[in-house]
């Protein structure tokens, strides 16, 4: 495990996701004495019906980081097929299932994923079956209810 | 007791469900001058659609009628009085309990249930006789009269009020038990002799409990227990069996049968897990990671800028620092893939496996055929392997990864050894510049030429058929 806790310890991969971070998000430590723990704030892309809002995101890296993935779950409630719809907000994303994780994959990955997901979700992996049920059928009504949780939730600060 | 001869008849409309007495506006509705009416009787009451069943005793309507206050004394001088009380304060609450019975009667401890017993064959067998007498009971379709029971002595006529409140039947088919809180049969439209009542209306419970626990998963229950005062609620019963199981969720489980939302989170969080199991390849053994082969970071490996990194701990890697390569080339620290492949035999940039798959090397040869680049020199090349060019520690067989590189069952003796190179372009100078090998003895060059191409062209169409690093 030589090079696992490295990778975290050294904290190349934060400070290179601090300084340099993916479009529309900014990421820090929530607590400066836990680097284990991420704080995620994320842009709703400007594509998506999430435009406006803003929403925080918990990263934690498992210990044995980057050989299990990190969970990743939406602080802010957001309207959206692939995150739990309580106040738990786990996402379900391919990349962070742990029969899908490879070491090689990185945050800036995982969070550019997360925007995507937010753009286009991926109906076929949802968690939340009645919001991705009413996406597929009604999506006006999904669009409005999401932009409605948009405006109660994430709204500017 | 005769309830027929009450003093007055009550009429009701089903025009506009008025109801008076006949002897004073008589059979035309005072209201609505409906003709439309019907003189109420005991066993066939109009008015209570949703207890059609129940037959009140005429009197006693004006219980409930805002027009006649209630005295029952005054309107009904029965000797049976305490009893018609005593109906009237269970007025609206029916007990229906039935009981499936059949391949787990033996946790039946009810009397009349024994007797179901023999008369029930094997519970699957009837499931669909009994729901059929079910339903045909609820449609009020012919039935079966009660029959008499065993170990239980006929009721006395002058039974206690208590017991006559309940009267147990046996539907048409032969696994249900039906018991009603009635005094009176509940069928009106046909005669029907004297019920059996049941003594303990907790026996129909408990054997109905007793009933539903799977085998195996409540505590047994012997034989004839139901008579056990403590049979109920005592821990060896069947109510005490589910409630334990229910107050303990990790008891919440029986068979495929689950009682709680943690217990069904558990059984699905299991089959997920077995499912990832099933799905992810396992770790790769220990001897397969110590034999991969280890070498030099060399120019090959460095990026445009002069640089490279293991990408599992991201660390920089400086040239000369010695990696570990697998099979599809990609190369890590071997502390960083060893800890990774003693847990998933994949790679962890392109997924490929370390780990020998025997019975897969004939279909991987093809694979590996169809994969080939075209700056490859052909199958068959006569010219092939007769020019040397690189040296190489290992030789790798197209689709036999890791064996080949334990076992060296390619590897000739007196063979130079060739260089195996983990990039690919580099890997690709060499294959077009010609592949090498000494050669050596004839028998592995033809062999060799068989399987399509020894290490040169099995490393070249390895790197053209995989994703690239």
């Amino acid at each position: 495990m030589a090079g696992s806790n490295k990778r975290i310890a050294k904290g190349q991969e934060l400070a290179d996701i601090t300084t340099n971070p993916p479009e529309g998000t900014k990421v820090k430590l929530a607590d400066e004495s836990n680097i284990f723990i991420w704080e995620v704030l994320l842009d709703g892309p400007e594509e998506s019906v999430y435009a406006g809002g803003h929403f925080k995101l918990k990263l934690v890296l498992p210990t044995n980081y980057p050989f299990k993935p990190p969970v990743l779950s939406f602080e802010t409630r957001i309207y959206h097929p692939n995150v739990t719809n309580d106040d738990k907000g786990s996402m379900c994303l391919g990349i962070l299932r742990s029969d899908e994780w490879k070491p090689p994959n990185q945050i800036r990955a995982v969070l550019k994923m997360v925007r995507d997901i937010l753009v286009t979700p991926d109906i076929d992996n949802a968690v939340e079956g009645a919001i991705a049920e009413l996406y597929k059928s009604n999506r006006k009504w999904y669009d409005k209810q999401a932009k409605e949780w948009v405006a109660k939730y994430a709204g500017k600060k | 007791m005769d309830r027929q001869t009450q003093p007055r008849e009550m009429v009701f409309c089903h025009q506009c469900e008025n109801e008076w007495y006949r002897d004073e506006h008589g059979l035309v509705c005072p209201d609505c001058e409906s003709e439309f009416t019907e003189i109420i009787e005991a066993n066939h009451d109009p008015r209570e659609p949703e207890h059609d069943d129940i037959s009140l005793p005429q009197g006693h309507h004006m219980h409930n009628h805002p027009t006649f206050g209630h005295d029952p004394g005054a309107d009904a001088p029965d000797p049976d009085e305490a009893d018609i009380s005593h109906f009237f304060s269970l007025h609206g609450t029916i007990h229906r309990s039935m009981t499936p019975l059949g391949g787990q009667t033996h946790q039946a401890p009810q009397q009349n249930q024994q007797q179901n017993r023999q008369q029930a064959g094997p519970f699957g067998g009837h499931v669909a006789d009994n729901f059929f007498s079910m339903v045909t009971q609820m449609m009020g379709g012919p039935r079966q009269m009660p029959m008499p029971q065993q170990g239980r002595p006929q009721s006395p006529p002058d039974q206690p009020p208590d017991q006559a409140n309940v009267h147990v039947r046996h539907g048409g088919g032969n696994g249900f038990t039906y018991t009603t809180t009635l005094l009176y049969p509940r069928d009106a439209n046909h005669a029907q002799p004297p019920n059996q009542p049941v003594g303990n209306v907790g026996d129909l419970l408990g054997a109905f409990f007793g009933g539903m626990a799977p085998p195996g998963g409540a505590a047994p229950v012997p034989a004839g227990h139901g008579h056990n005062p403590d049979g109920l609620f005592g821990l060896g019963g069947p109510f005490g069996a589910i409630f334990a199981s229910l107050m303990n969720p990790a008891n919440a489980q029986h068979g495929d049968a689950v009682y709680t939302q943690e217990a069904l989170d558990r059984i699905i969080t299991q089959l997920m897990e077995q499912h990832q199991s099933g799905n992810a390849p396992g770790p790769a053994s220990a001897e397969a990671i110590a034999s991969l082969p280890k070498k030099g970071v060399d120019e090959s490996m460095l990026d445009e800028s002069g640089k490279a990194e293991c990408s599992i701990c991201m660390d920089e890697v400086a040239r000369g620092e010695e990696v570990t390569t697998l099979p599809c080339t990609h190369w890590f620290h071997f502390e960083c893939v060893k800890a990774w492949l003693s847990e998933h035999d994949t790679c962890p940039q392109c997924r490929a496996g370390i780990m020998p798959k025997p019975d897969q090397n004939a279909h991987a040869q093809q694979q590996q055929q169809q994969a080939r680049s075209p700056d490859q020199p052909p199958l068959h090349d006569p010219q092939w392997g007769q020019n040397s060019a690189s040296t190489t520690t290992t030789t790798t067989i197209p689709g036999t990864y890791g064996s080949a590189t334990v076992a060296h069952p390619w590897t000739l003796p007196d063979s130079p050894t060739r260089d195996r190179h983990p990039s690919r372009d580099t890997r690709r100078t060499s294959d077009s510049a010609g592949p090498s090998d000494s050669g050596g003895g004839s028998l592995i060059s033809s062999m060799r030429r068989a399987f399509g191409g020894g290490g040169g062209s099995g490393n070249g169409s390895d790197g053209a058929g995989r994703s690239p690093r």
